[in-house]
């Protein structure tokens, strides 16, 4: 297997693939959520928050935020229930990252859960990644040449190359655990690329998430509190240009239509308030090809009315959610429908239906419909403002247990056992 | 659809000789009818309608009239006349996997397209139908059943011309002798090229040696823009020169039109403009606003054509930005609304974490 890549961390040159493989699996093994790997994690927070052009985007500052001591040894304080008498977590060894090219701070996320729990790891970056992951690998570079350190650089590479397959080939040889993100055709693209047997592959399909809004519960609410409601729901959808799963592209309202339509007309009059006075601009393709879907939809789906409010907002509302379509354009579309009860919403939801931000309903309903969903849509229920909020749970999945290997022990063999021997 | 005067005047004027605000008139009563007609003859027009533009029904002036993307014959087939009309269809040129618009025309439309199509060659070429030279290969119009863009474009261009001879062999290189052999034919004759932009520079003049060829005579009508081109940072000047010199072609006329909208055929004068026919006019929108701008002003660039009447393509927003540059101004003589083409909207690279990767590995 040949293949030259751009290794961006620990050092930043051409790099052969196999040097780099032979690198990180050579590294020391350490112990879930150490002291070398906390420490780690808190340098590269240091390091993007000391970083002026870091500091400018918002999404580096969450990140930081996530990677300090604090939020590291609280979810170490959580991993930590999962190691008893009977069962201890070990990394599973070297993991492979392929995360999204157009959100660059998932690369860091997908990298530090699965450092945290002690495997080794090699990420495979776009040539195309932002100015986000530049500063990152900046802050990481800074990080690990601290001598405290020396043994995540050992065991860590960010590399750098396109389209070619020996690369890809010879990570997923090499790797216990292969992270998949990007979405489906990505992960029928690389799932052609064989691991080894006994390694194992989390997947990050395409996703469609959705906001659910009480009606009482708005009517009820202050201006200053629908200001800010609105304010989270921009945070929510915009962040990642409507395009990431998380990004909310349909609002449910349950109450009565007449009382829907208002909260409706409310918020989202507050919501292009909130547009205009940042001045998003999105790029002019988003709006054809909004455009385009919107008559397509008049055509083909139950559309009762279309509310254009710029070329950042447009608003569909749908007579019913029978045979709800989730292709969607992105870039500052709503789909909208009201039901009487979150249960109509239960019959239809799919696998495909991944984040579920509410307001205003009383937790007992909230529990109703994830159980009436009954695994078959909706992994997560959030309030407004926190649907990007990353963690160890996603899709579904406990992502710290997935990237660790649980050994069972069982010190006490049968009395009969014994005798025989 | 029944003619009505404002029809009947849109259709028969004499080539460009509509301009003004008479044009606008007429051209605005016509889209007024042909919006009414299409609501009750293509249901799906109707829903787009109702959902879009609930005011369509008081549009008065050109700029008020509904309009549909371009792009949404890519994915909807859109028809106003009954399925055992339909005379053929045709299909935008596209890459491999991308899908391609579909349009239906029955026996008028086309009629009415050929007849749109001769009045503005005609000018161009004078009335004697000239000795022809295709820059492509004959198997790209071979087989009759195909209504690709491209061998649609070859079929209704050949009609222009006569006793047609394709410069090209079937696997794309070019046939010399052929070339030669019509050039000594024709030596100071007046002849017509026709071939696709990308097509004419990369197997025609590229392959051309200097002083190889002299077509004094000639007039080269290309079509399919310049995207290809743009990375070998060939534009319109560089295209002419090397014509001349190669050539000595002097008379290039470039040809803006699009599948979706049979007759808004735009073509360049003498003078290097591209002019809108006497059936069809553009408007240019700005980006944000969409409200319609002033000549000079760049922005999306809207086709209206009084033409389509087998599908509701009479008022189109294309995916293209453009200028008015003049109205009826141009020294040509011609009258009406010249453009000049500023390349295409970008595809938006949206951020989010869809199936970037594997774009990539399809673009590899």
């Amino acid at each position: 297997m040949t293949g030259l890549v751009r290794e961006l961390v620990p050092t930043v040159g051409q790099a052969a693939i196999d040097d780099v493989l032979a690198r990180v699996r050579d590294a020391p093994v350490l112990e879930p959520f150490c002291d070398e790997l906390i420490s780690a994690c808190d340098a590269v927070s240091r390091a993007l928050l000391g970083d002026v052009a870091a500091r400018r985007m918002p999404e580096l500052v969450a990140l930081a935020y996530w990677l300090r001591r604090s939020s590291s040894i609280a979810l170490r304080d959580g991993f930590a229930e999962g190691d008893t008498d009977v069962a201890v977590l070990r990394p599973r060894g070297v993991a492979f990252h392929v995360p999204p090219t157009n959100v660059d701070t998932m690369a860091m996320y997908s990298l530090a859960l699965s450092m945290l729990v002690g495997n080794r790891n090699v990420v495979r970056i776009s040539p195309r990644a932002g100015a986000a992951l530049e500063r990152i690998c900046s802050a990481l570079n800074v990080a690990l040449a601290d001598p405290a350190h020396a043994a995540v650089r050992a065991g860590t590479a960010l590399i750098s190359y396109g389209h070619e397959h020996a690369p890809t080939a010879a990570c997923s040889a090499a790797c216990d655990v292969r992270v998949l993100w990007g979405g489906d055709a990505t992960i029928a693209a690389l799932r052609a690329i064989p691991l080894t047997p006994g390694a194992h592959e989390i997947a990050f399909a395409d996703r469609f998430s959705l906001a659910a809004v009480a009606v009482d519960a708005w009517e009820a609410a202050a201006e200053p509190e629908r200001a800010e409601l609105a304010r989270r729901l921009f945070n929510d959808a915009y962040w990642f240009d409507q395009n990431g799963c998380a990004s909310p592209r349909l609002v449910l309202w349950r109450g009565p239509p007449g009382a829907a339509d208002r909260a409706s007309s409310e918020l989202f009059a507050l919501l292009d308030a909130e547009l205009r006075q940042r001045g998003l601009e999105l790029a002019l393709g988003a709006e054809t090809a909004k455009q385009a879907f919107v008559a397509g939809a008049a055509i083909d789906r139950p559309v009762a009315a279309v509310r254009r409010f710029s070329n950042e907002l447009t608003v569909v509302t749908l007579t019913s959610l029978d045979g709800l379509r989730r292709d969607h354009p992105a870039g500052g579309l709503f789909l909208e429908a009201t039901v009487s009860d979150l249960a109509d919403f239960a019959a239809v939801t799919t696998r495909k239906d991944q984040t579920m931000t509410a307001f205003g309903f009383p937790a007992d309903e909230l529990r109703a419909f994830a159980t009436a969903a009954a695994g078959r849509g909706v992994d997560r229920i959030v309030p407004f403002g926190e649907a990007l909020s990353f963690g160890r749970h996603w899709d579904g999945m406990d992502l710290l247990r997935e990237l660790t290997r649980e050994v069972v022990i069982d010190a006490h063999a049968p009395a009969a056992v014994r005798l025989r021997a | 659809l029944p003619s009505s005067p404002a029809r009947d005047a849109l259709l028969d004027a004499p080539a460009y000789s509509l301009g003004g605000g008479e044009k606008e008139r007429l051209l605005a009563a016509e889209l007024s009818r042909l919006t009414a007609w299409h609501r009750e003859a293509c249901p799906p027009y109707a829903r787009v309608l109702d959902a879009l533009f609930p005011e369509a029904h008081a549009a008065e002036g050109l700029s008020d009239q509904p309009w549909l993307p371009v792009s949404l014959f890519k994915t909807h087939e859109l028809r106003s006349v009954p399925e055992d009309e339909v005379f053929k269809v045709l299909t935008s040129s596209g890459t491999t996997g991308q899908a391609v618009s579909r349009i239906v025309l029955d026996r008028d439309a086309t009629a009415v397209q050929t007849r749109t199509l001769a009045r503005v060659m005609t000018r161009l070429l004078g009335p004697e139908r000239r000795p022809m030279l295709v820059i492509d290969a004959r198997a790209t119009v071979a087989d009759r059943r195909s209504f690709s863009a491209r061998a649609a474009g070859i079929r209704g261009m050949t009609t222009f011309g006569r006793a047609p001879v394709f410069a090209l062999r079937d696997d794309m290189t070019l046939d010399r002798d052929a070339v030669a052999a019509f050039a000594a034919e024709h030596r100071d004759a007046p002849v017509l090229l026709f071939g696709f932009t990308f097509m004419v520079w990369r197997h025609f003049v590229q392959e051309l040696a200097a002083g190889e060829l002299d077509l004094p005579g000639a007039v080269l009508v290309h079509s399919g823009g310049w995207k290809k081109l743009q990375d070998e940072a060939v534009d319109d000047a560089r295209f002419k020169h090397a014509l001349a010199e190669l050539a000595g072609i002097r008379q290039v006329s470039n040809f803006y039109g699009m599948v979706e909208q049979i007759g808004t055929v735009f073509l360049e004068c003498e003078h290097g403009h591209l002019h809108a026919p006497d059936a069809a006019d553009v408007l240019i929108r700005d980006p944000r606003t969409w409200e319609p701008l002033g000549p000079g002003e760049q922005g999306v660039v809207q086709v209206v054509s009084a033409l389509p009447t087998s599908y509701p393509g009479h008022s189109l927003m294309t995916e293209d930005l453009g200028v008015v540059t003049q109205r009826d101004g141009c020294a040509c003589g011609r009258r009406g609304a010249t453009i000049a083409l500023r390349g295409r909207i970008p595809k938006a690279e949206l951020r989010g974490c869809g199936d970037t990767h594997a774009r990539e590995l399809e673009a590899a």
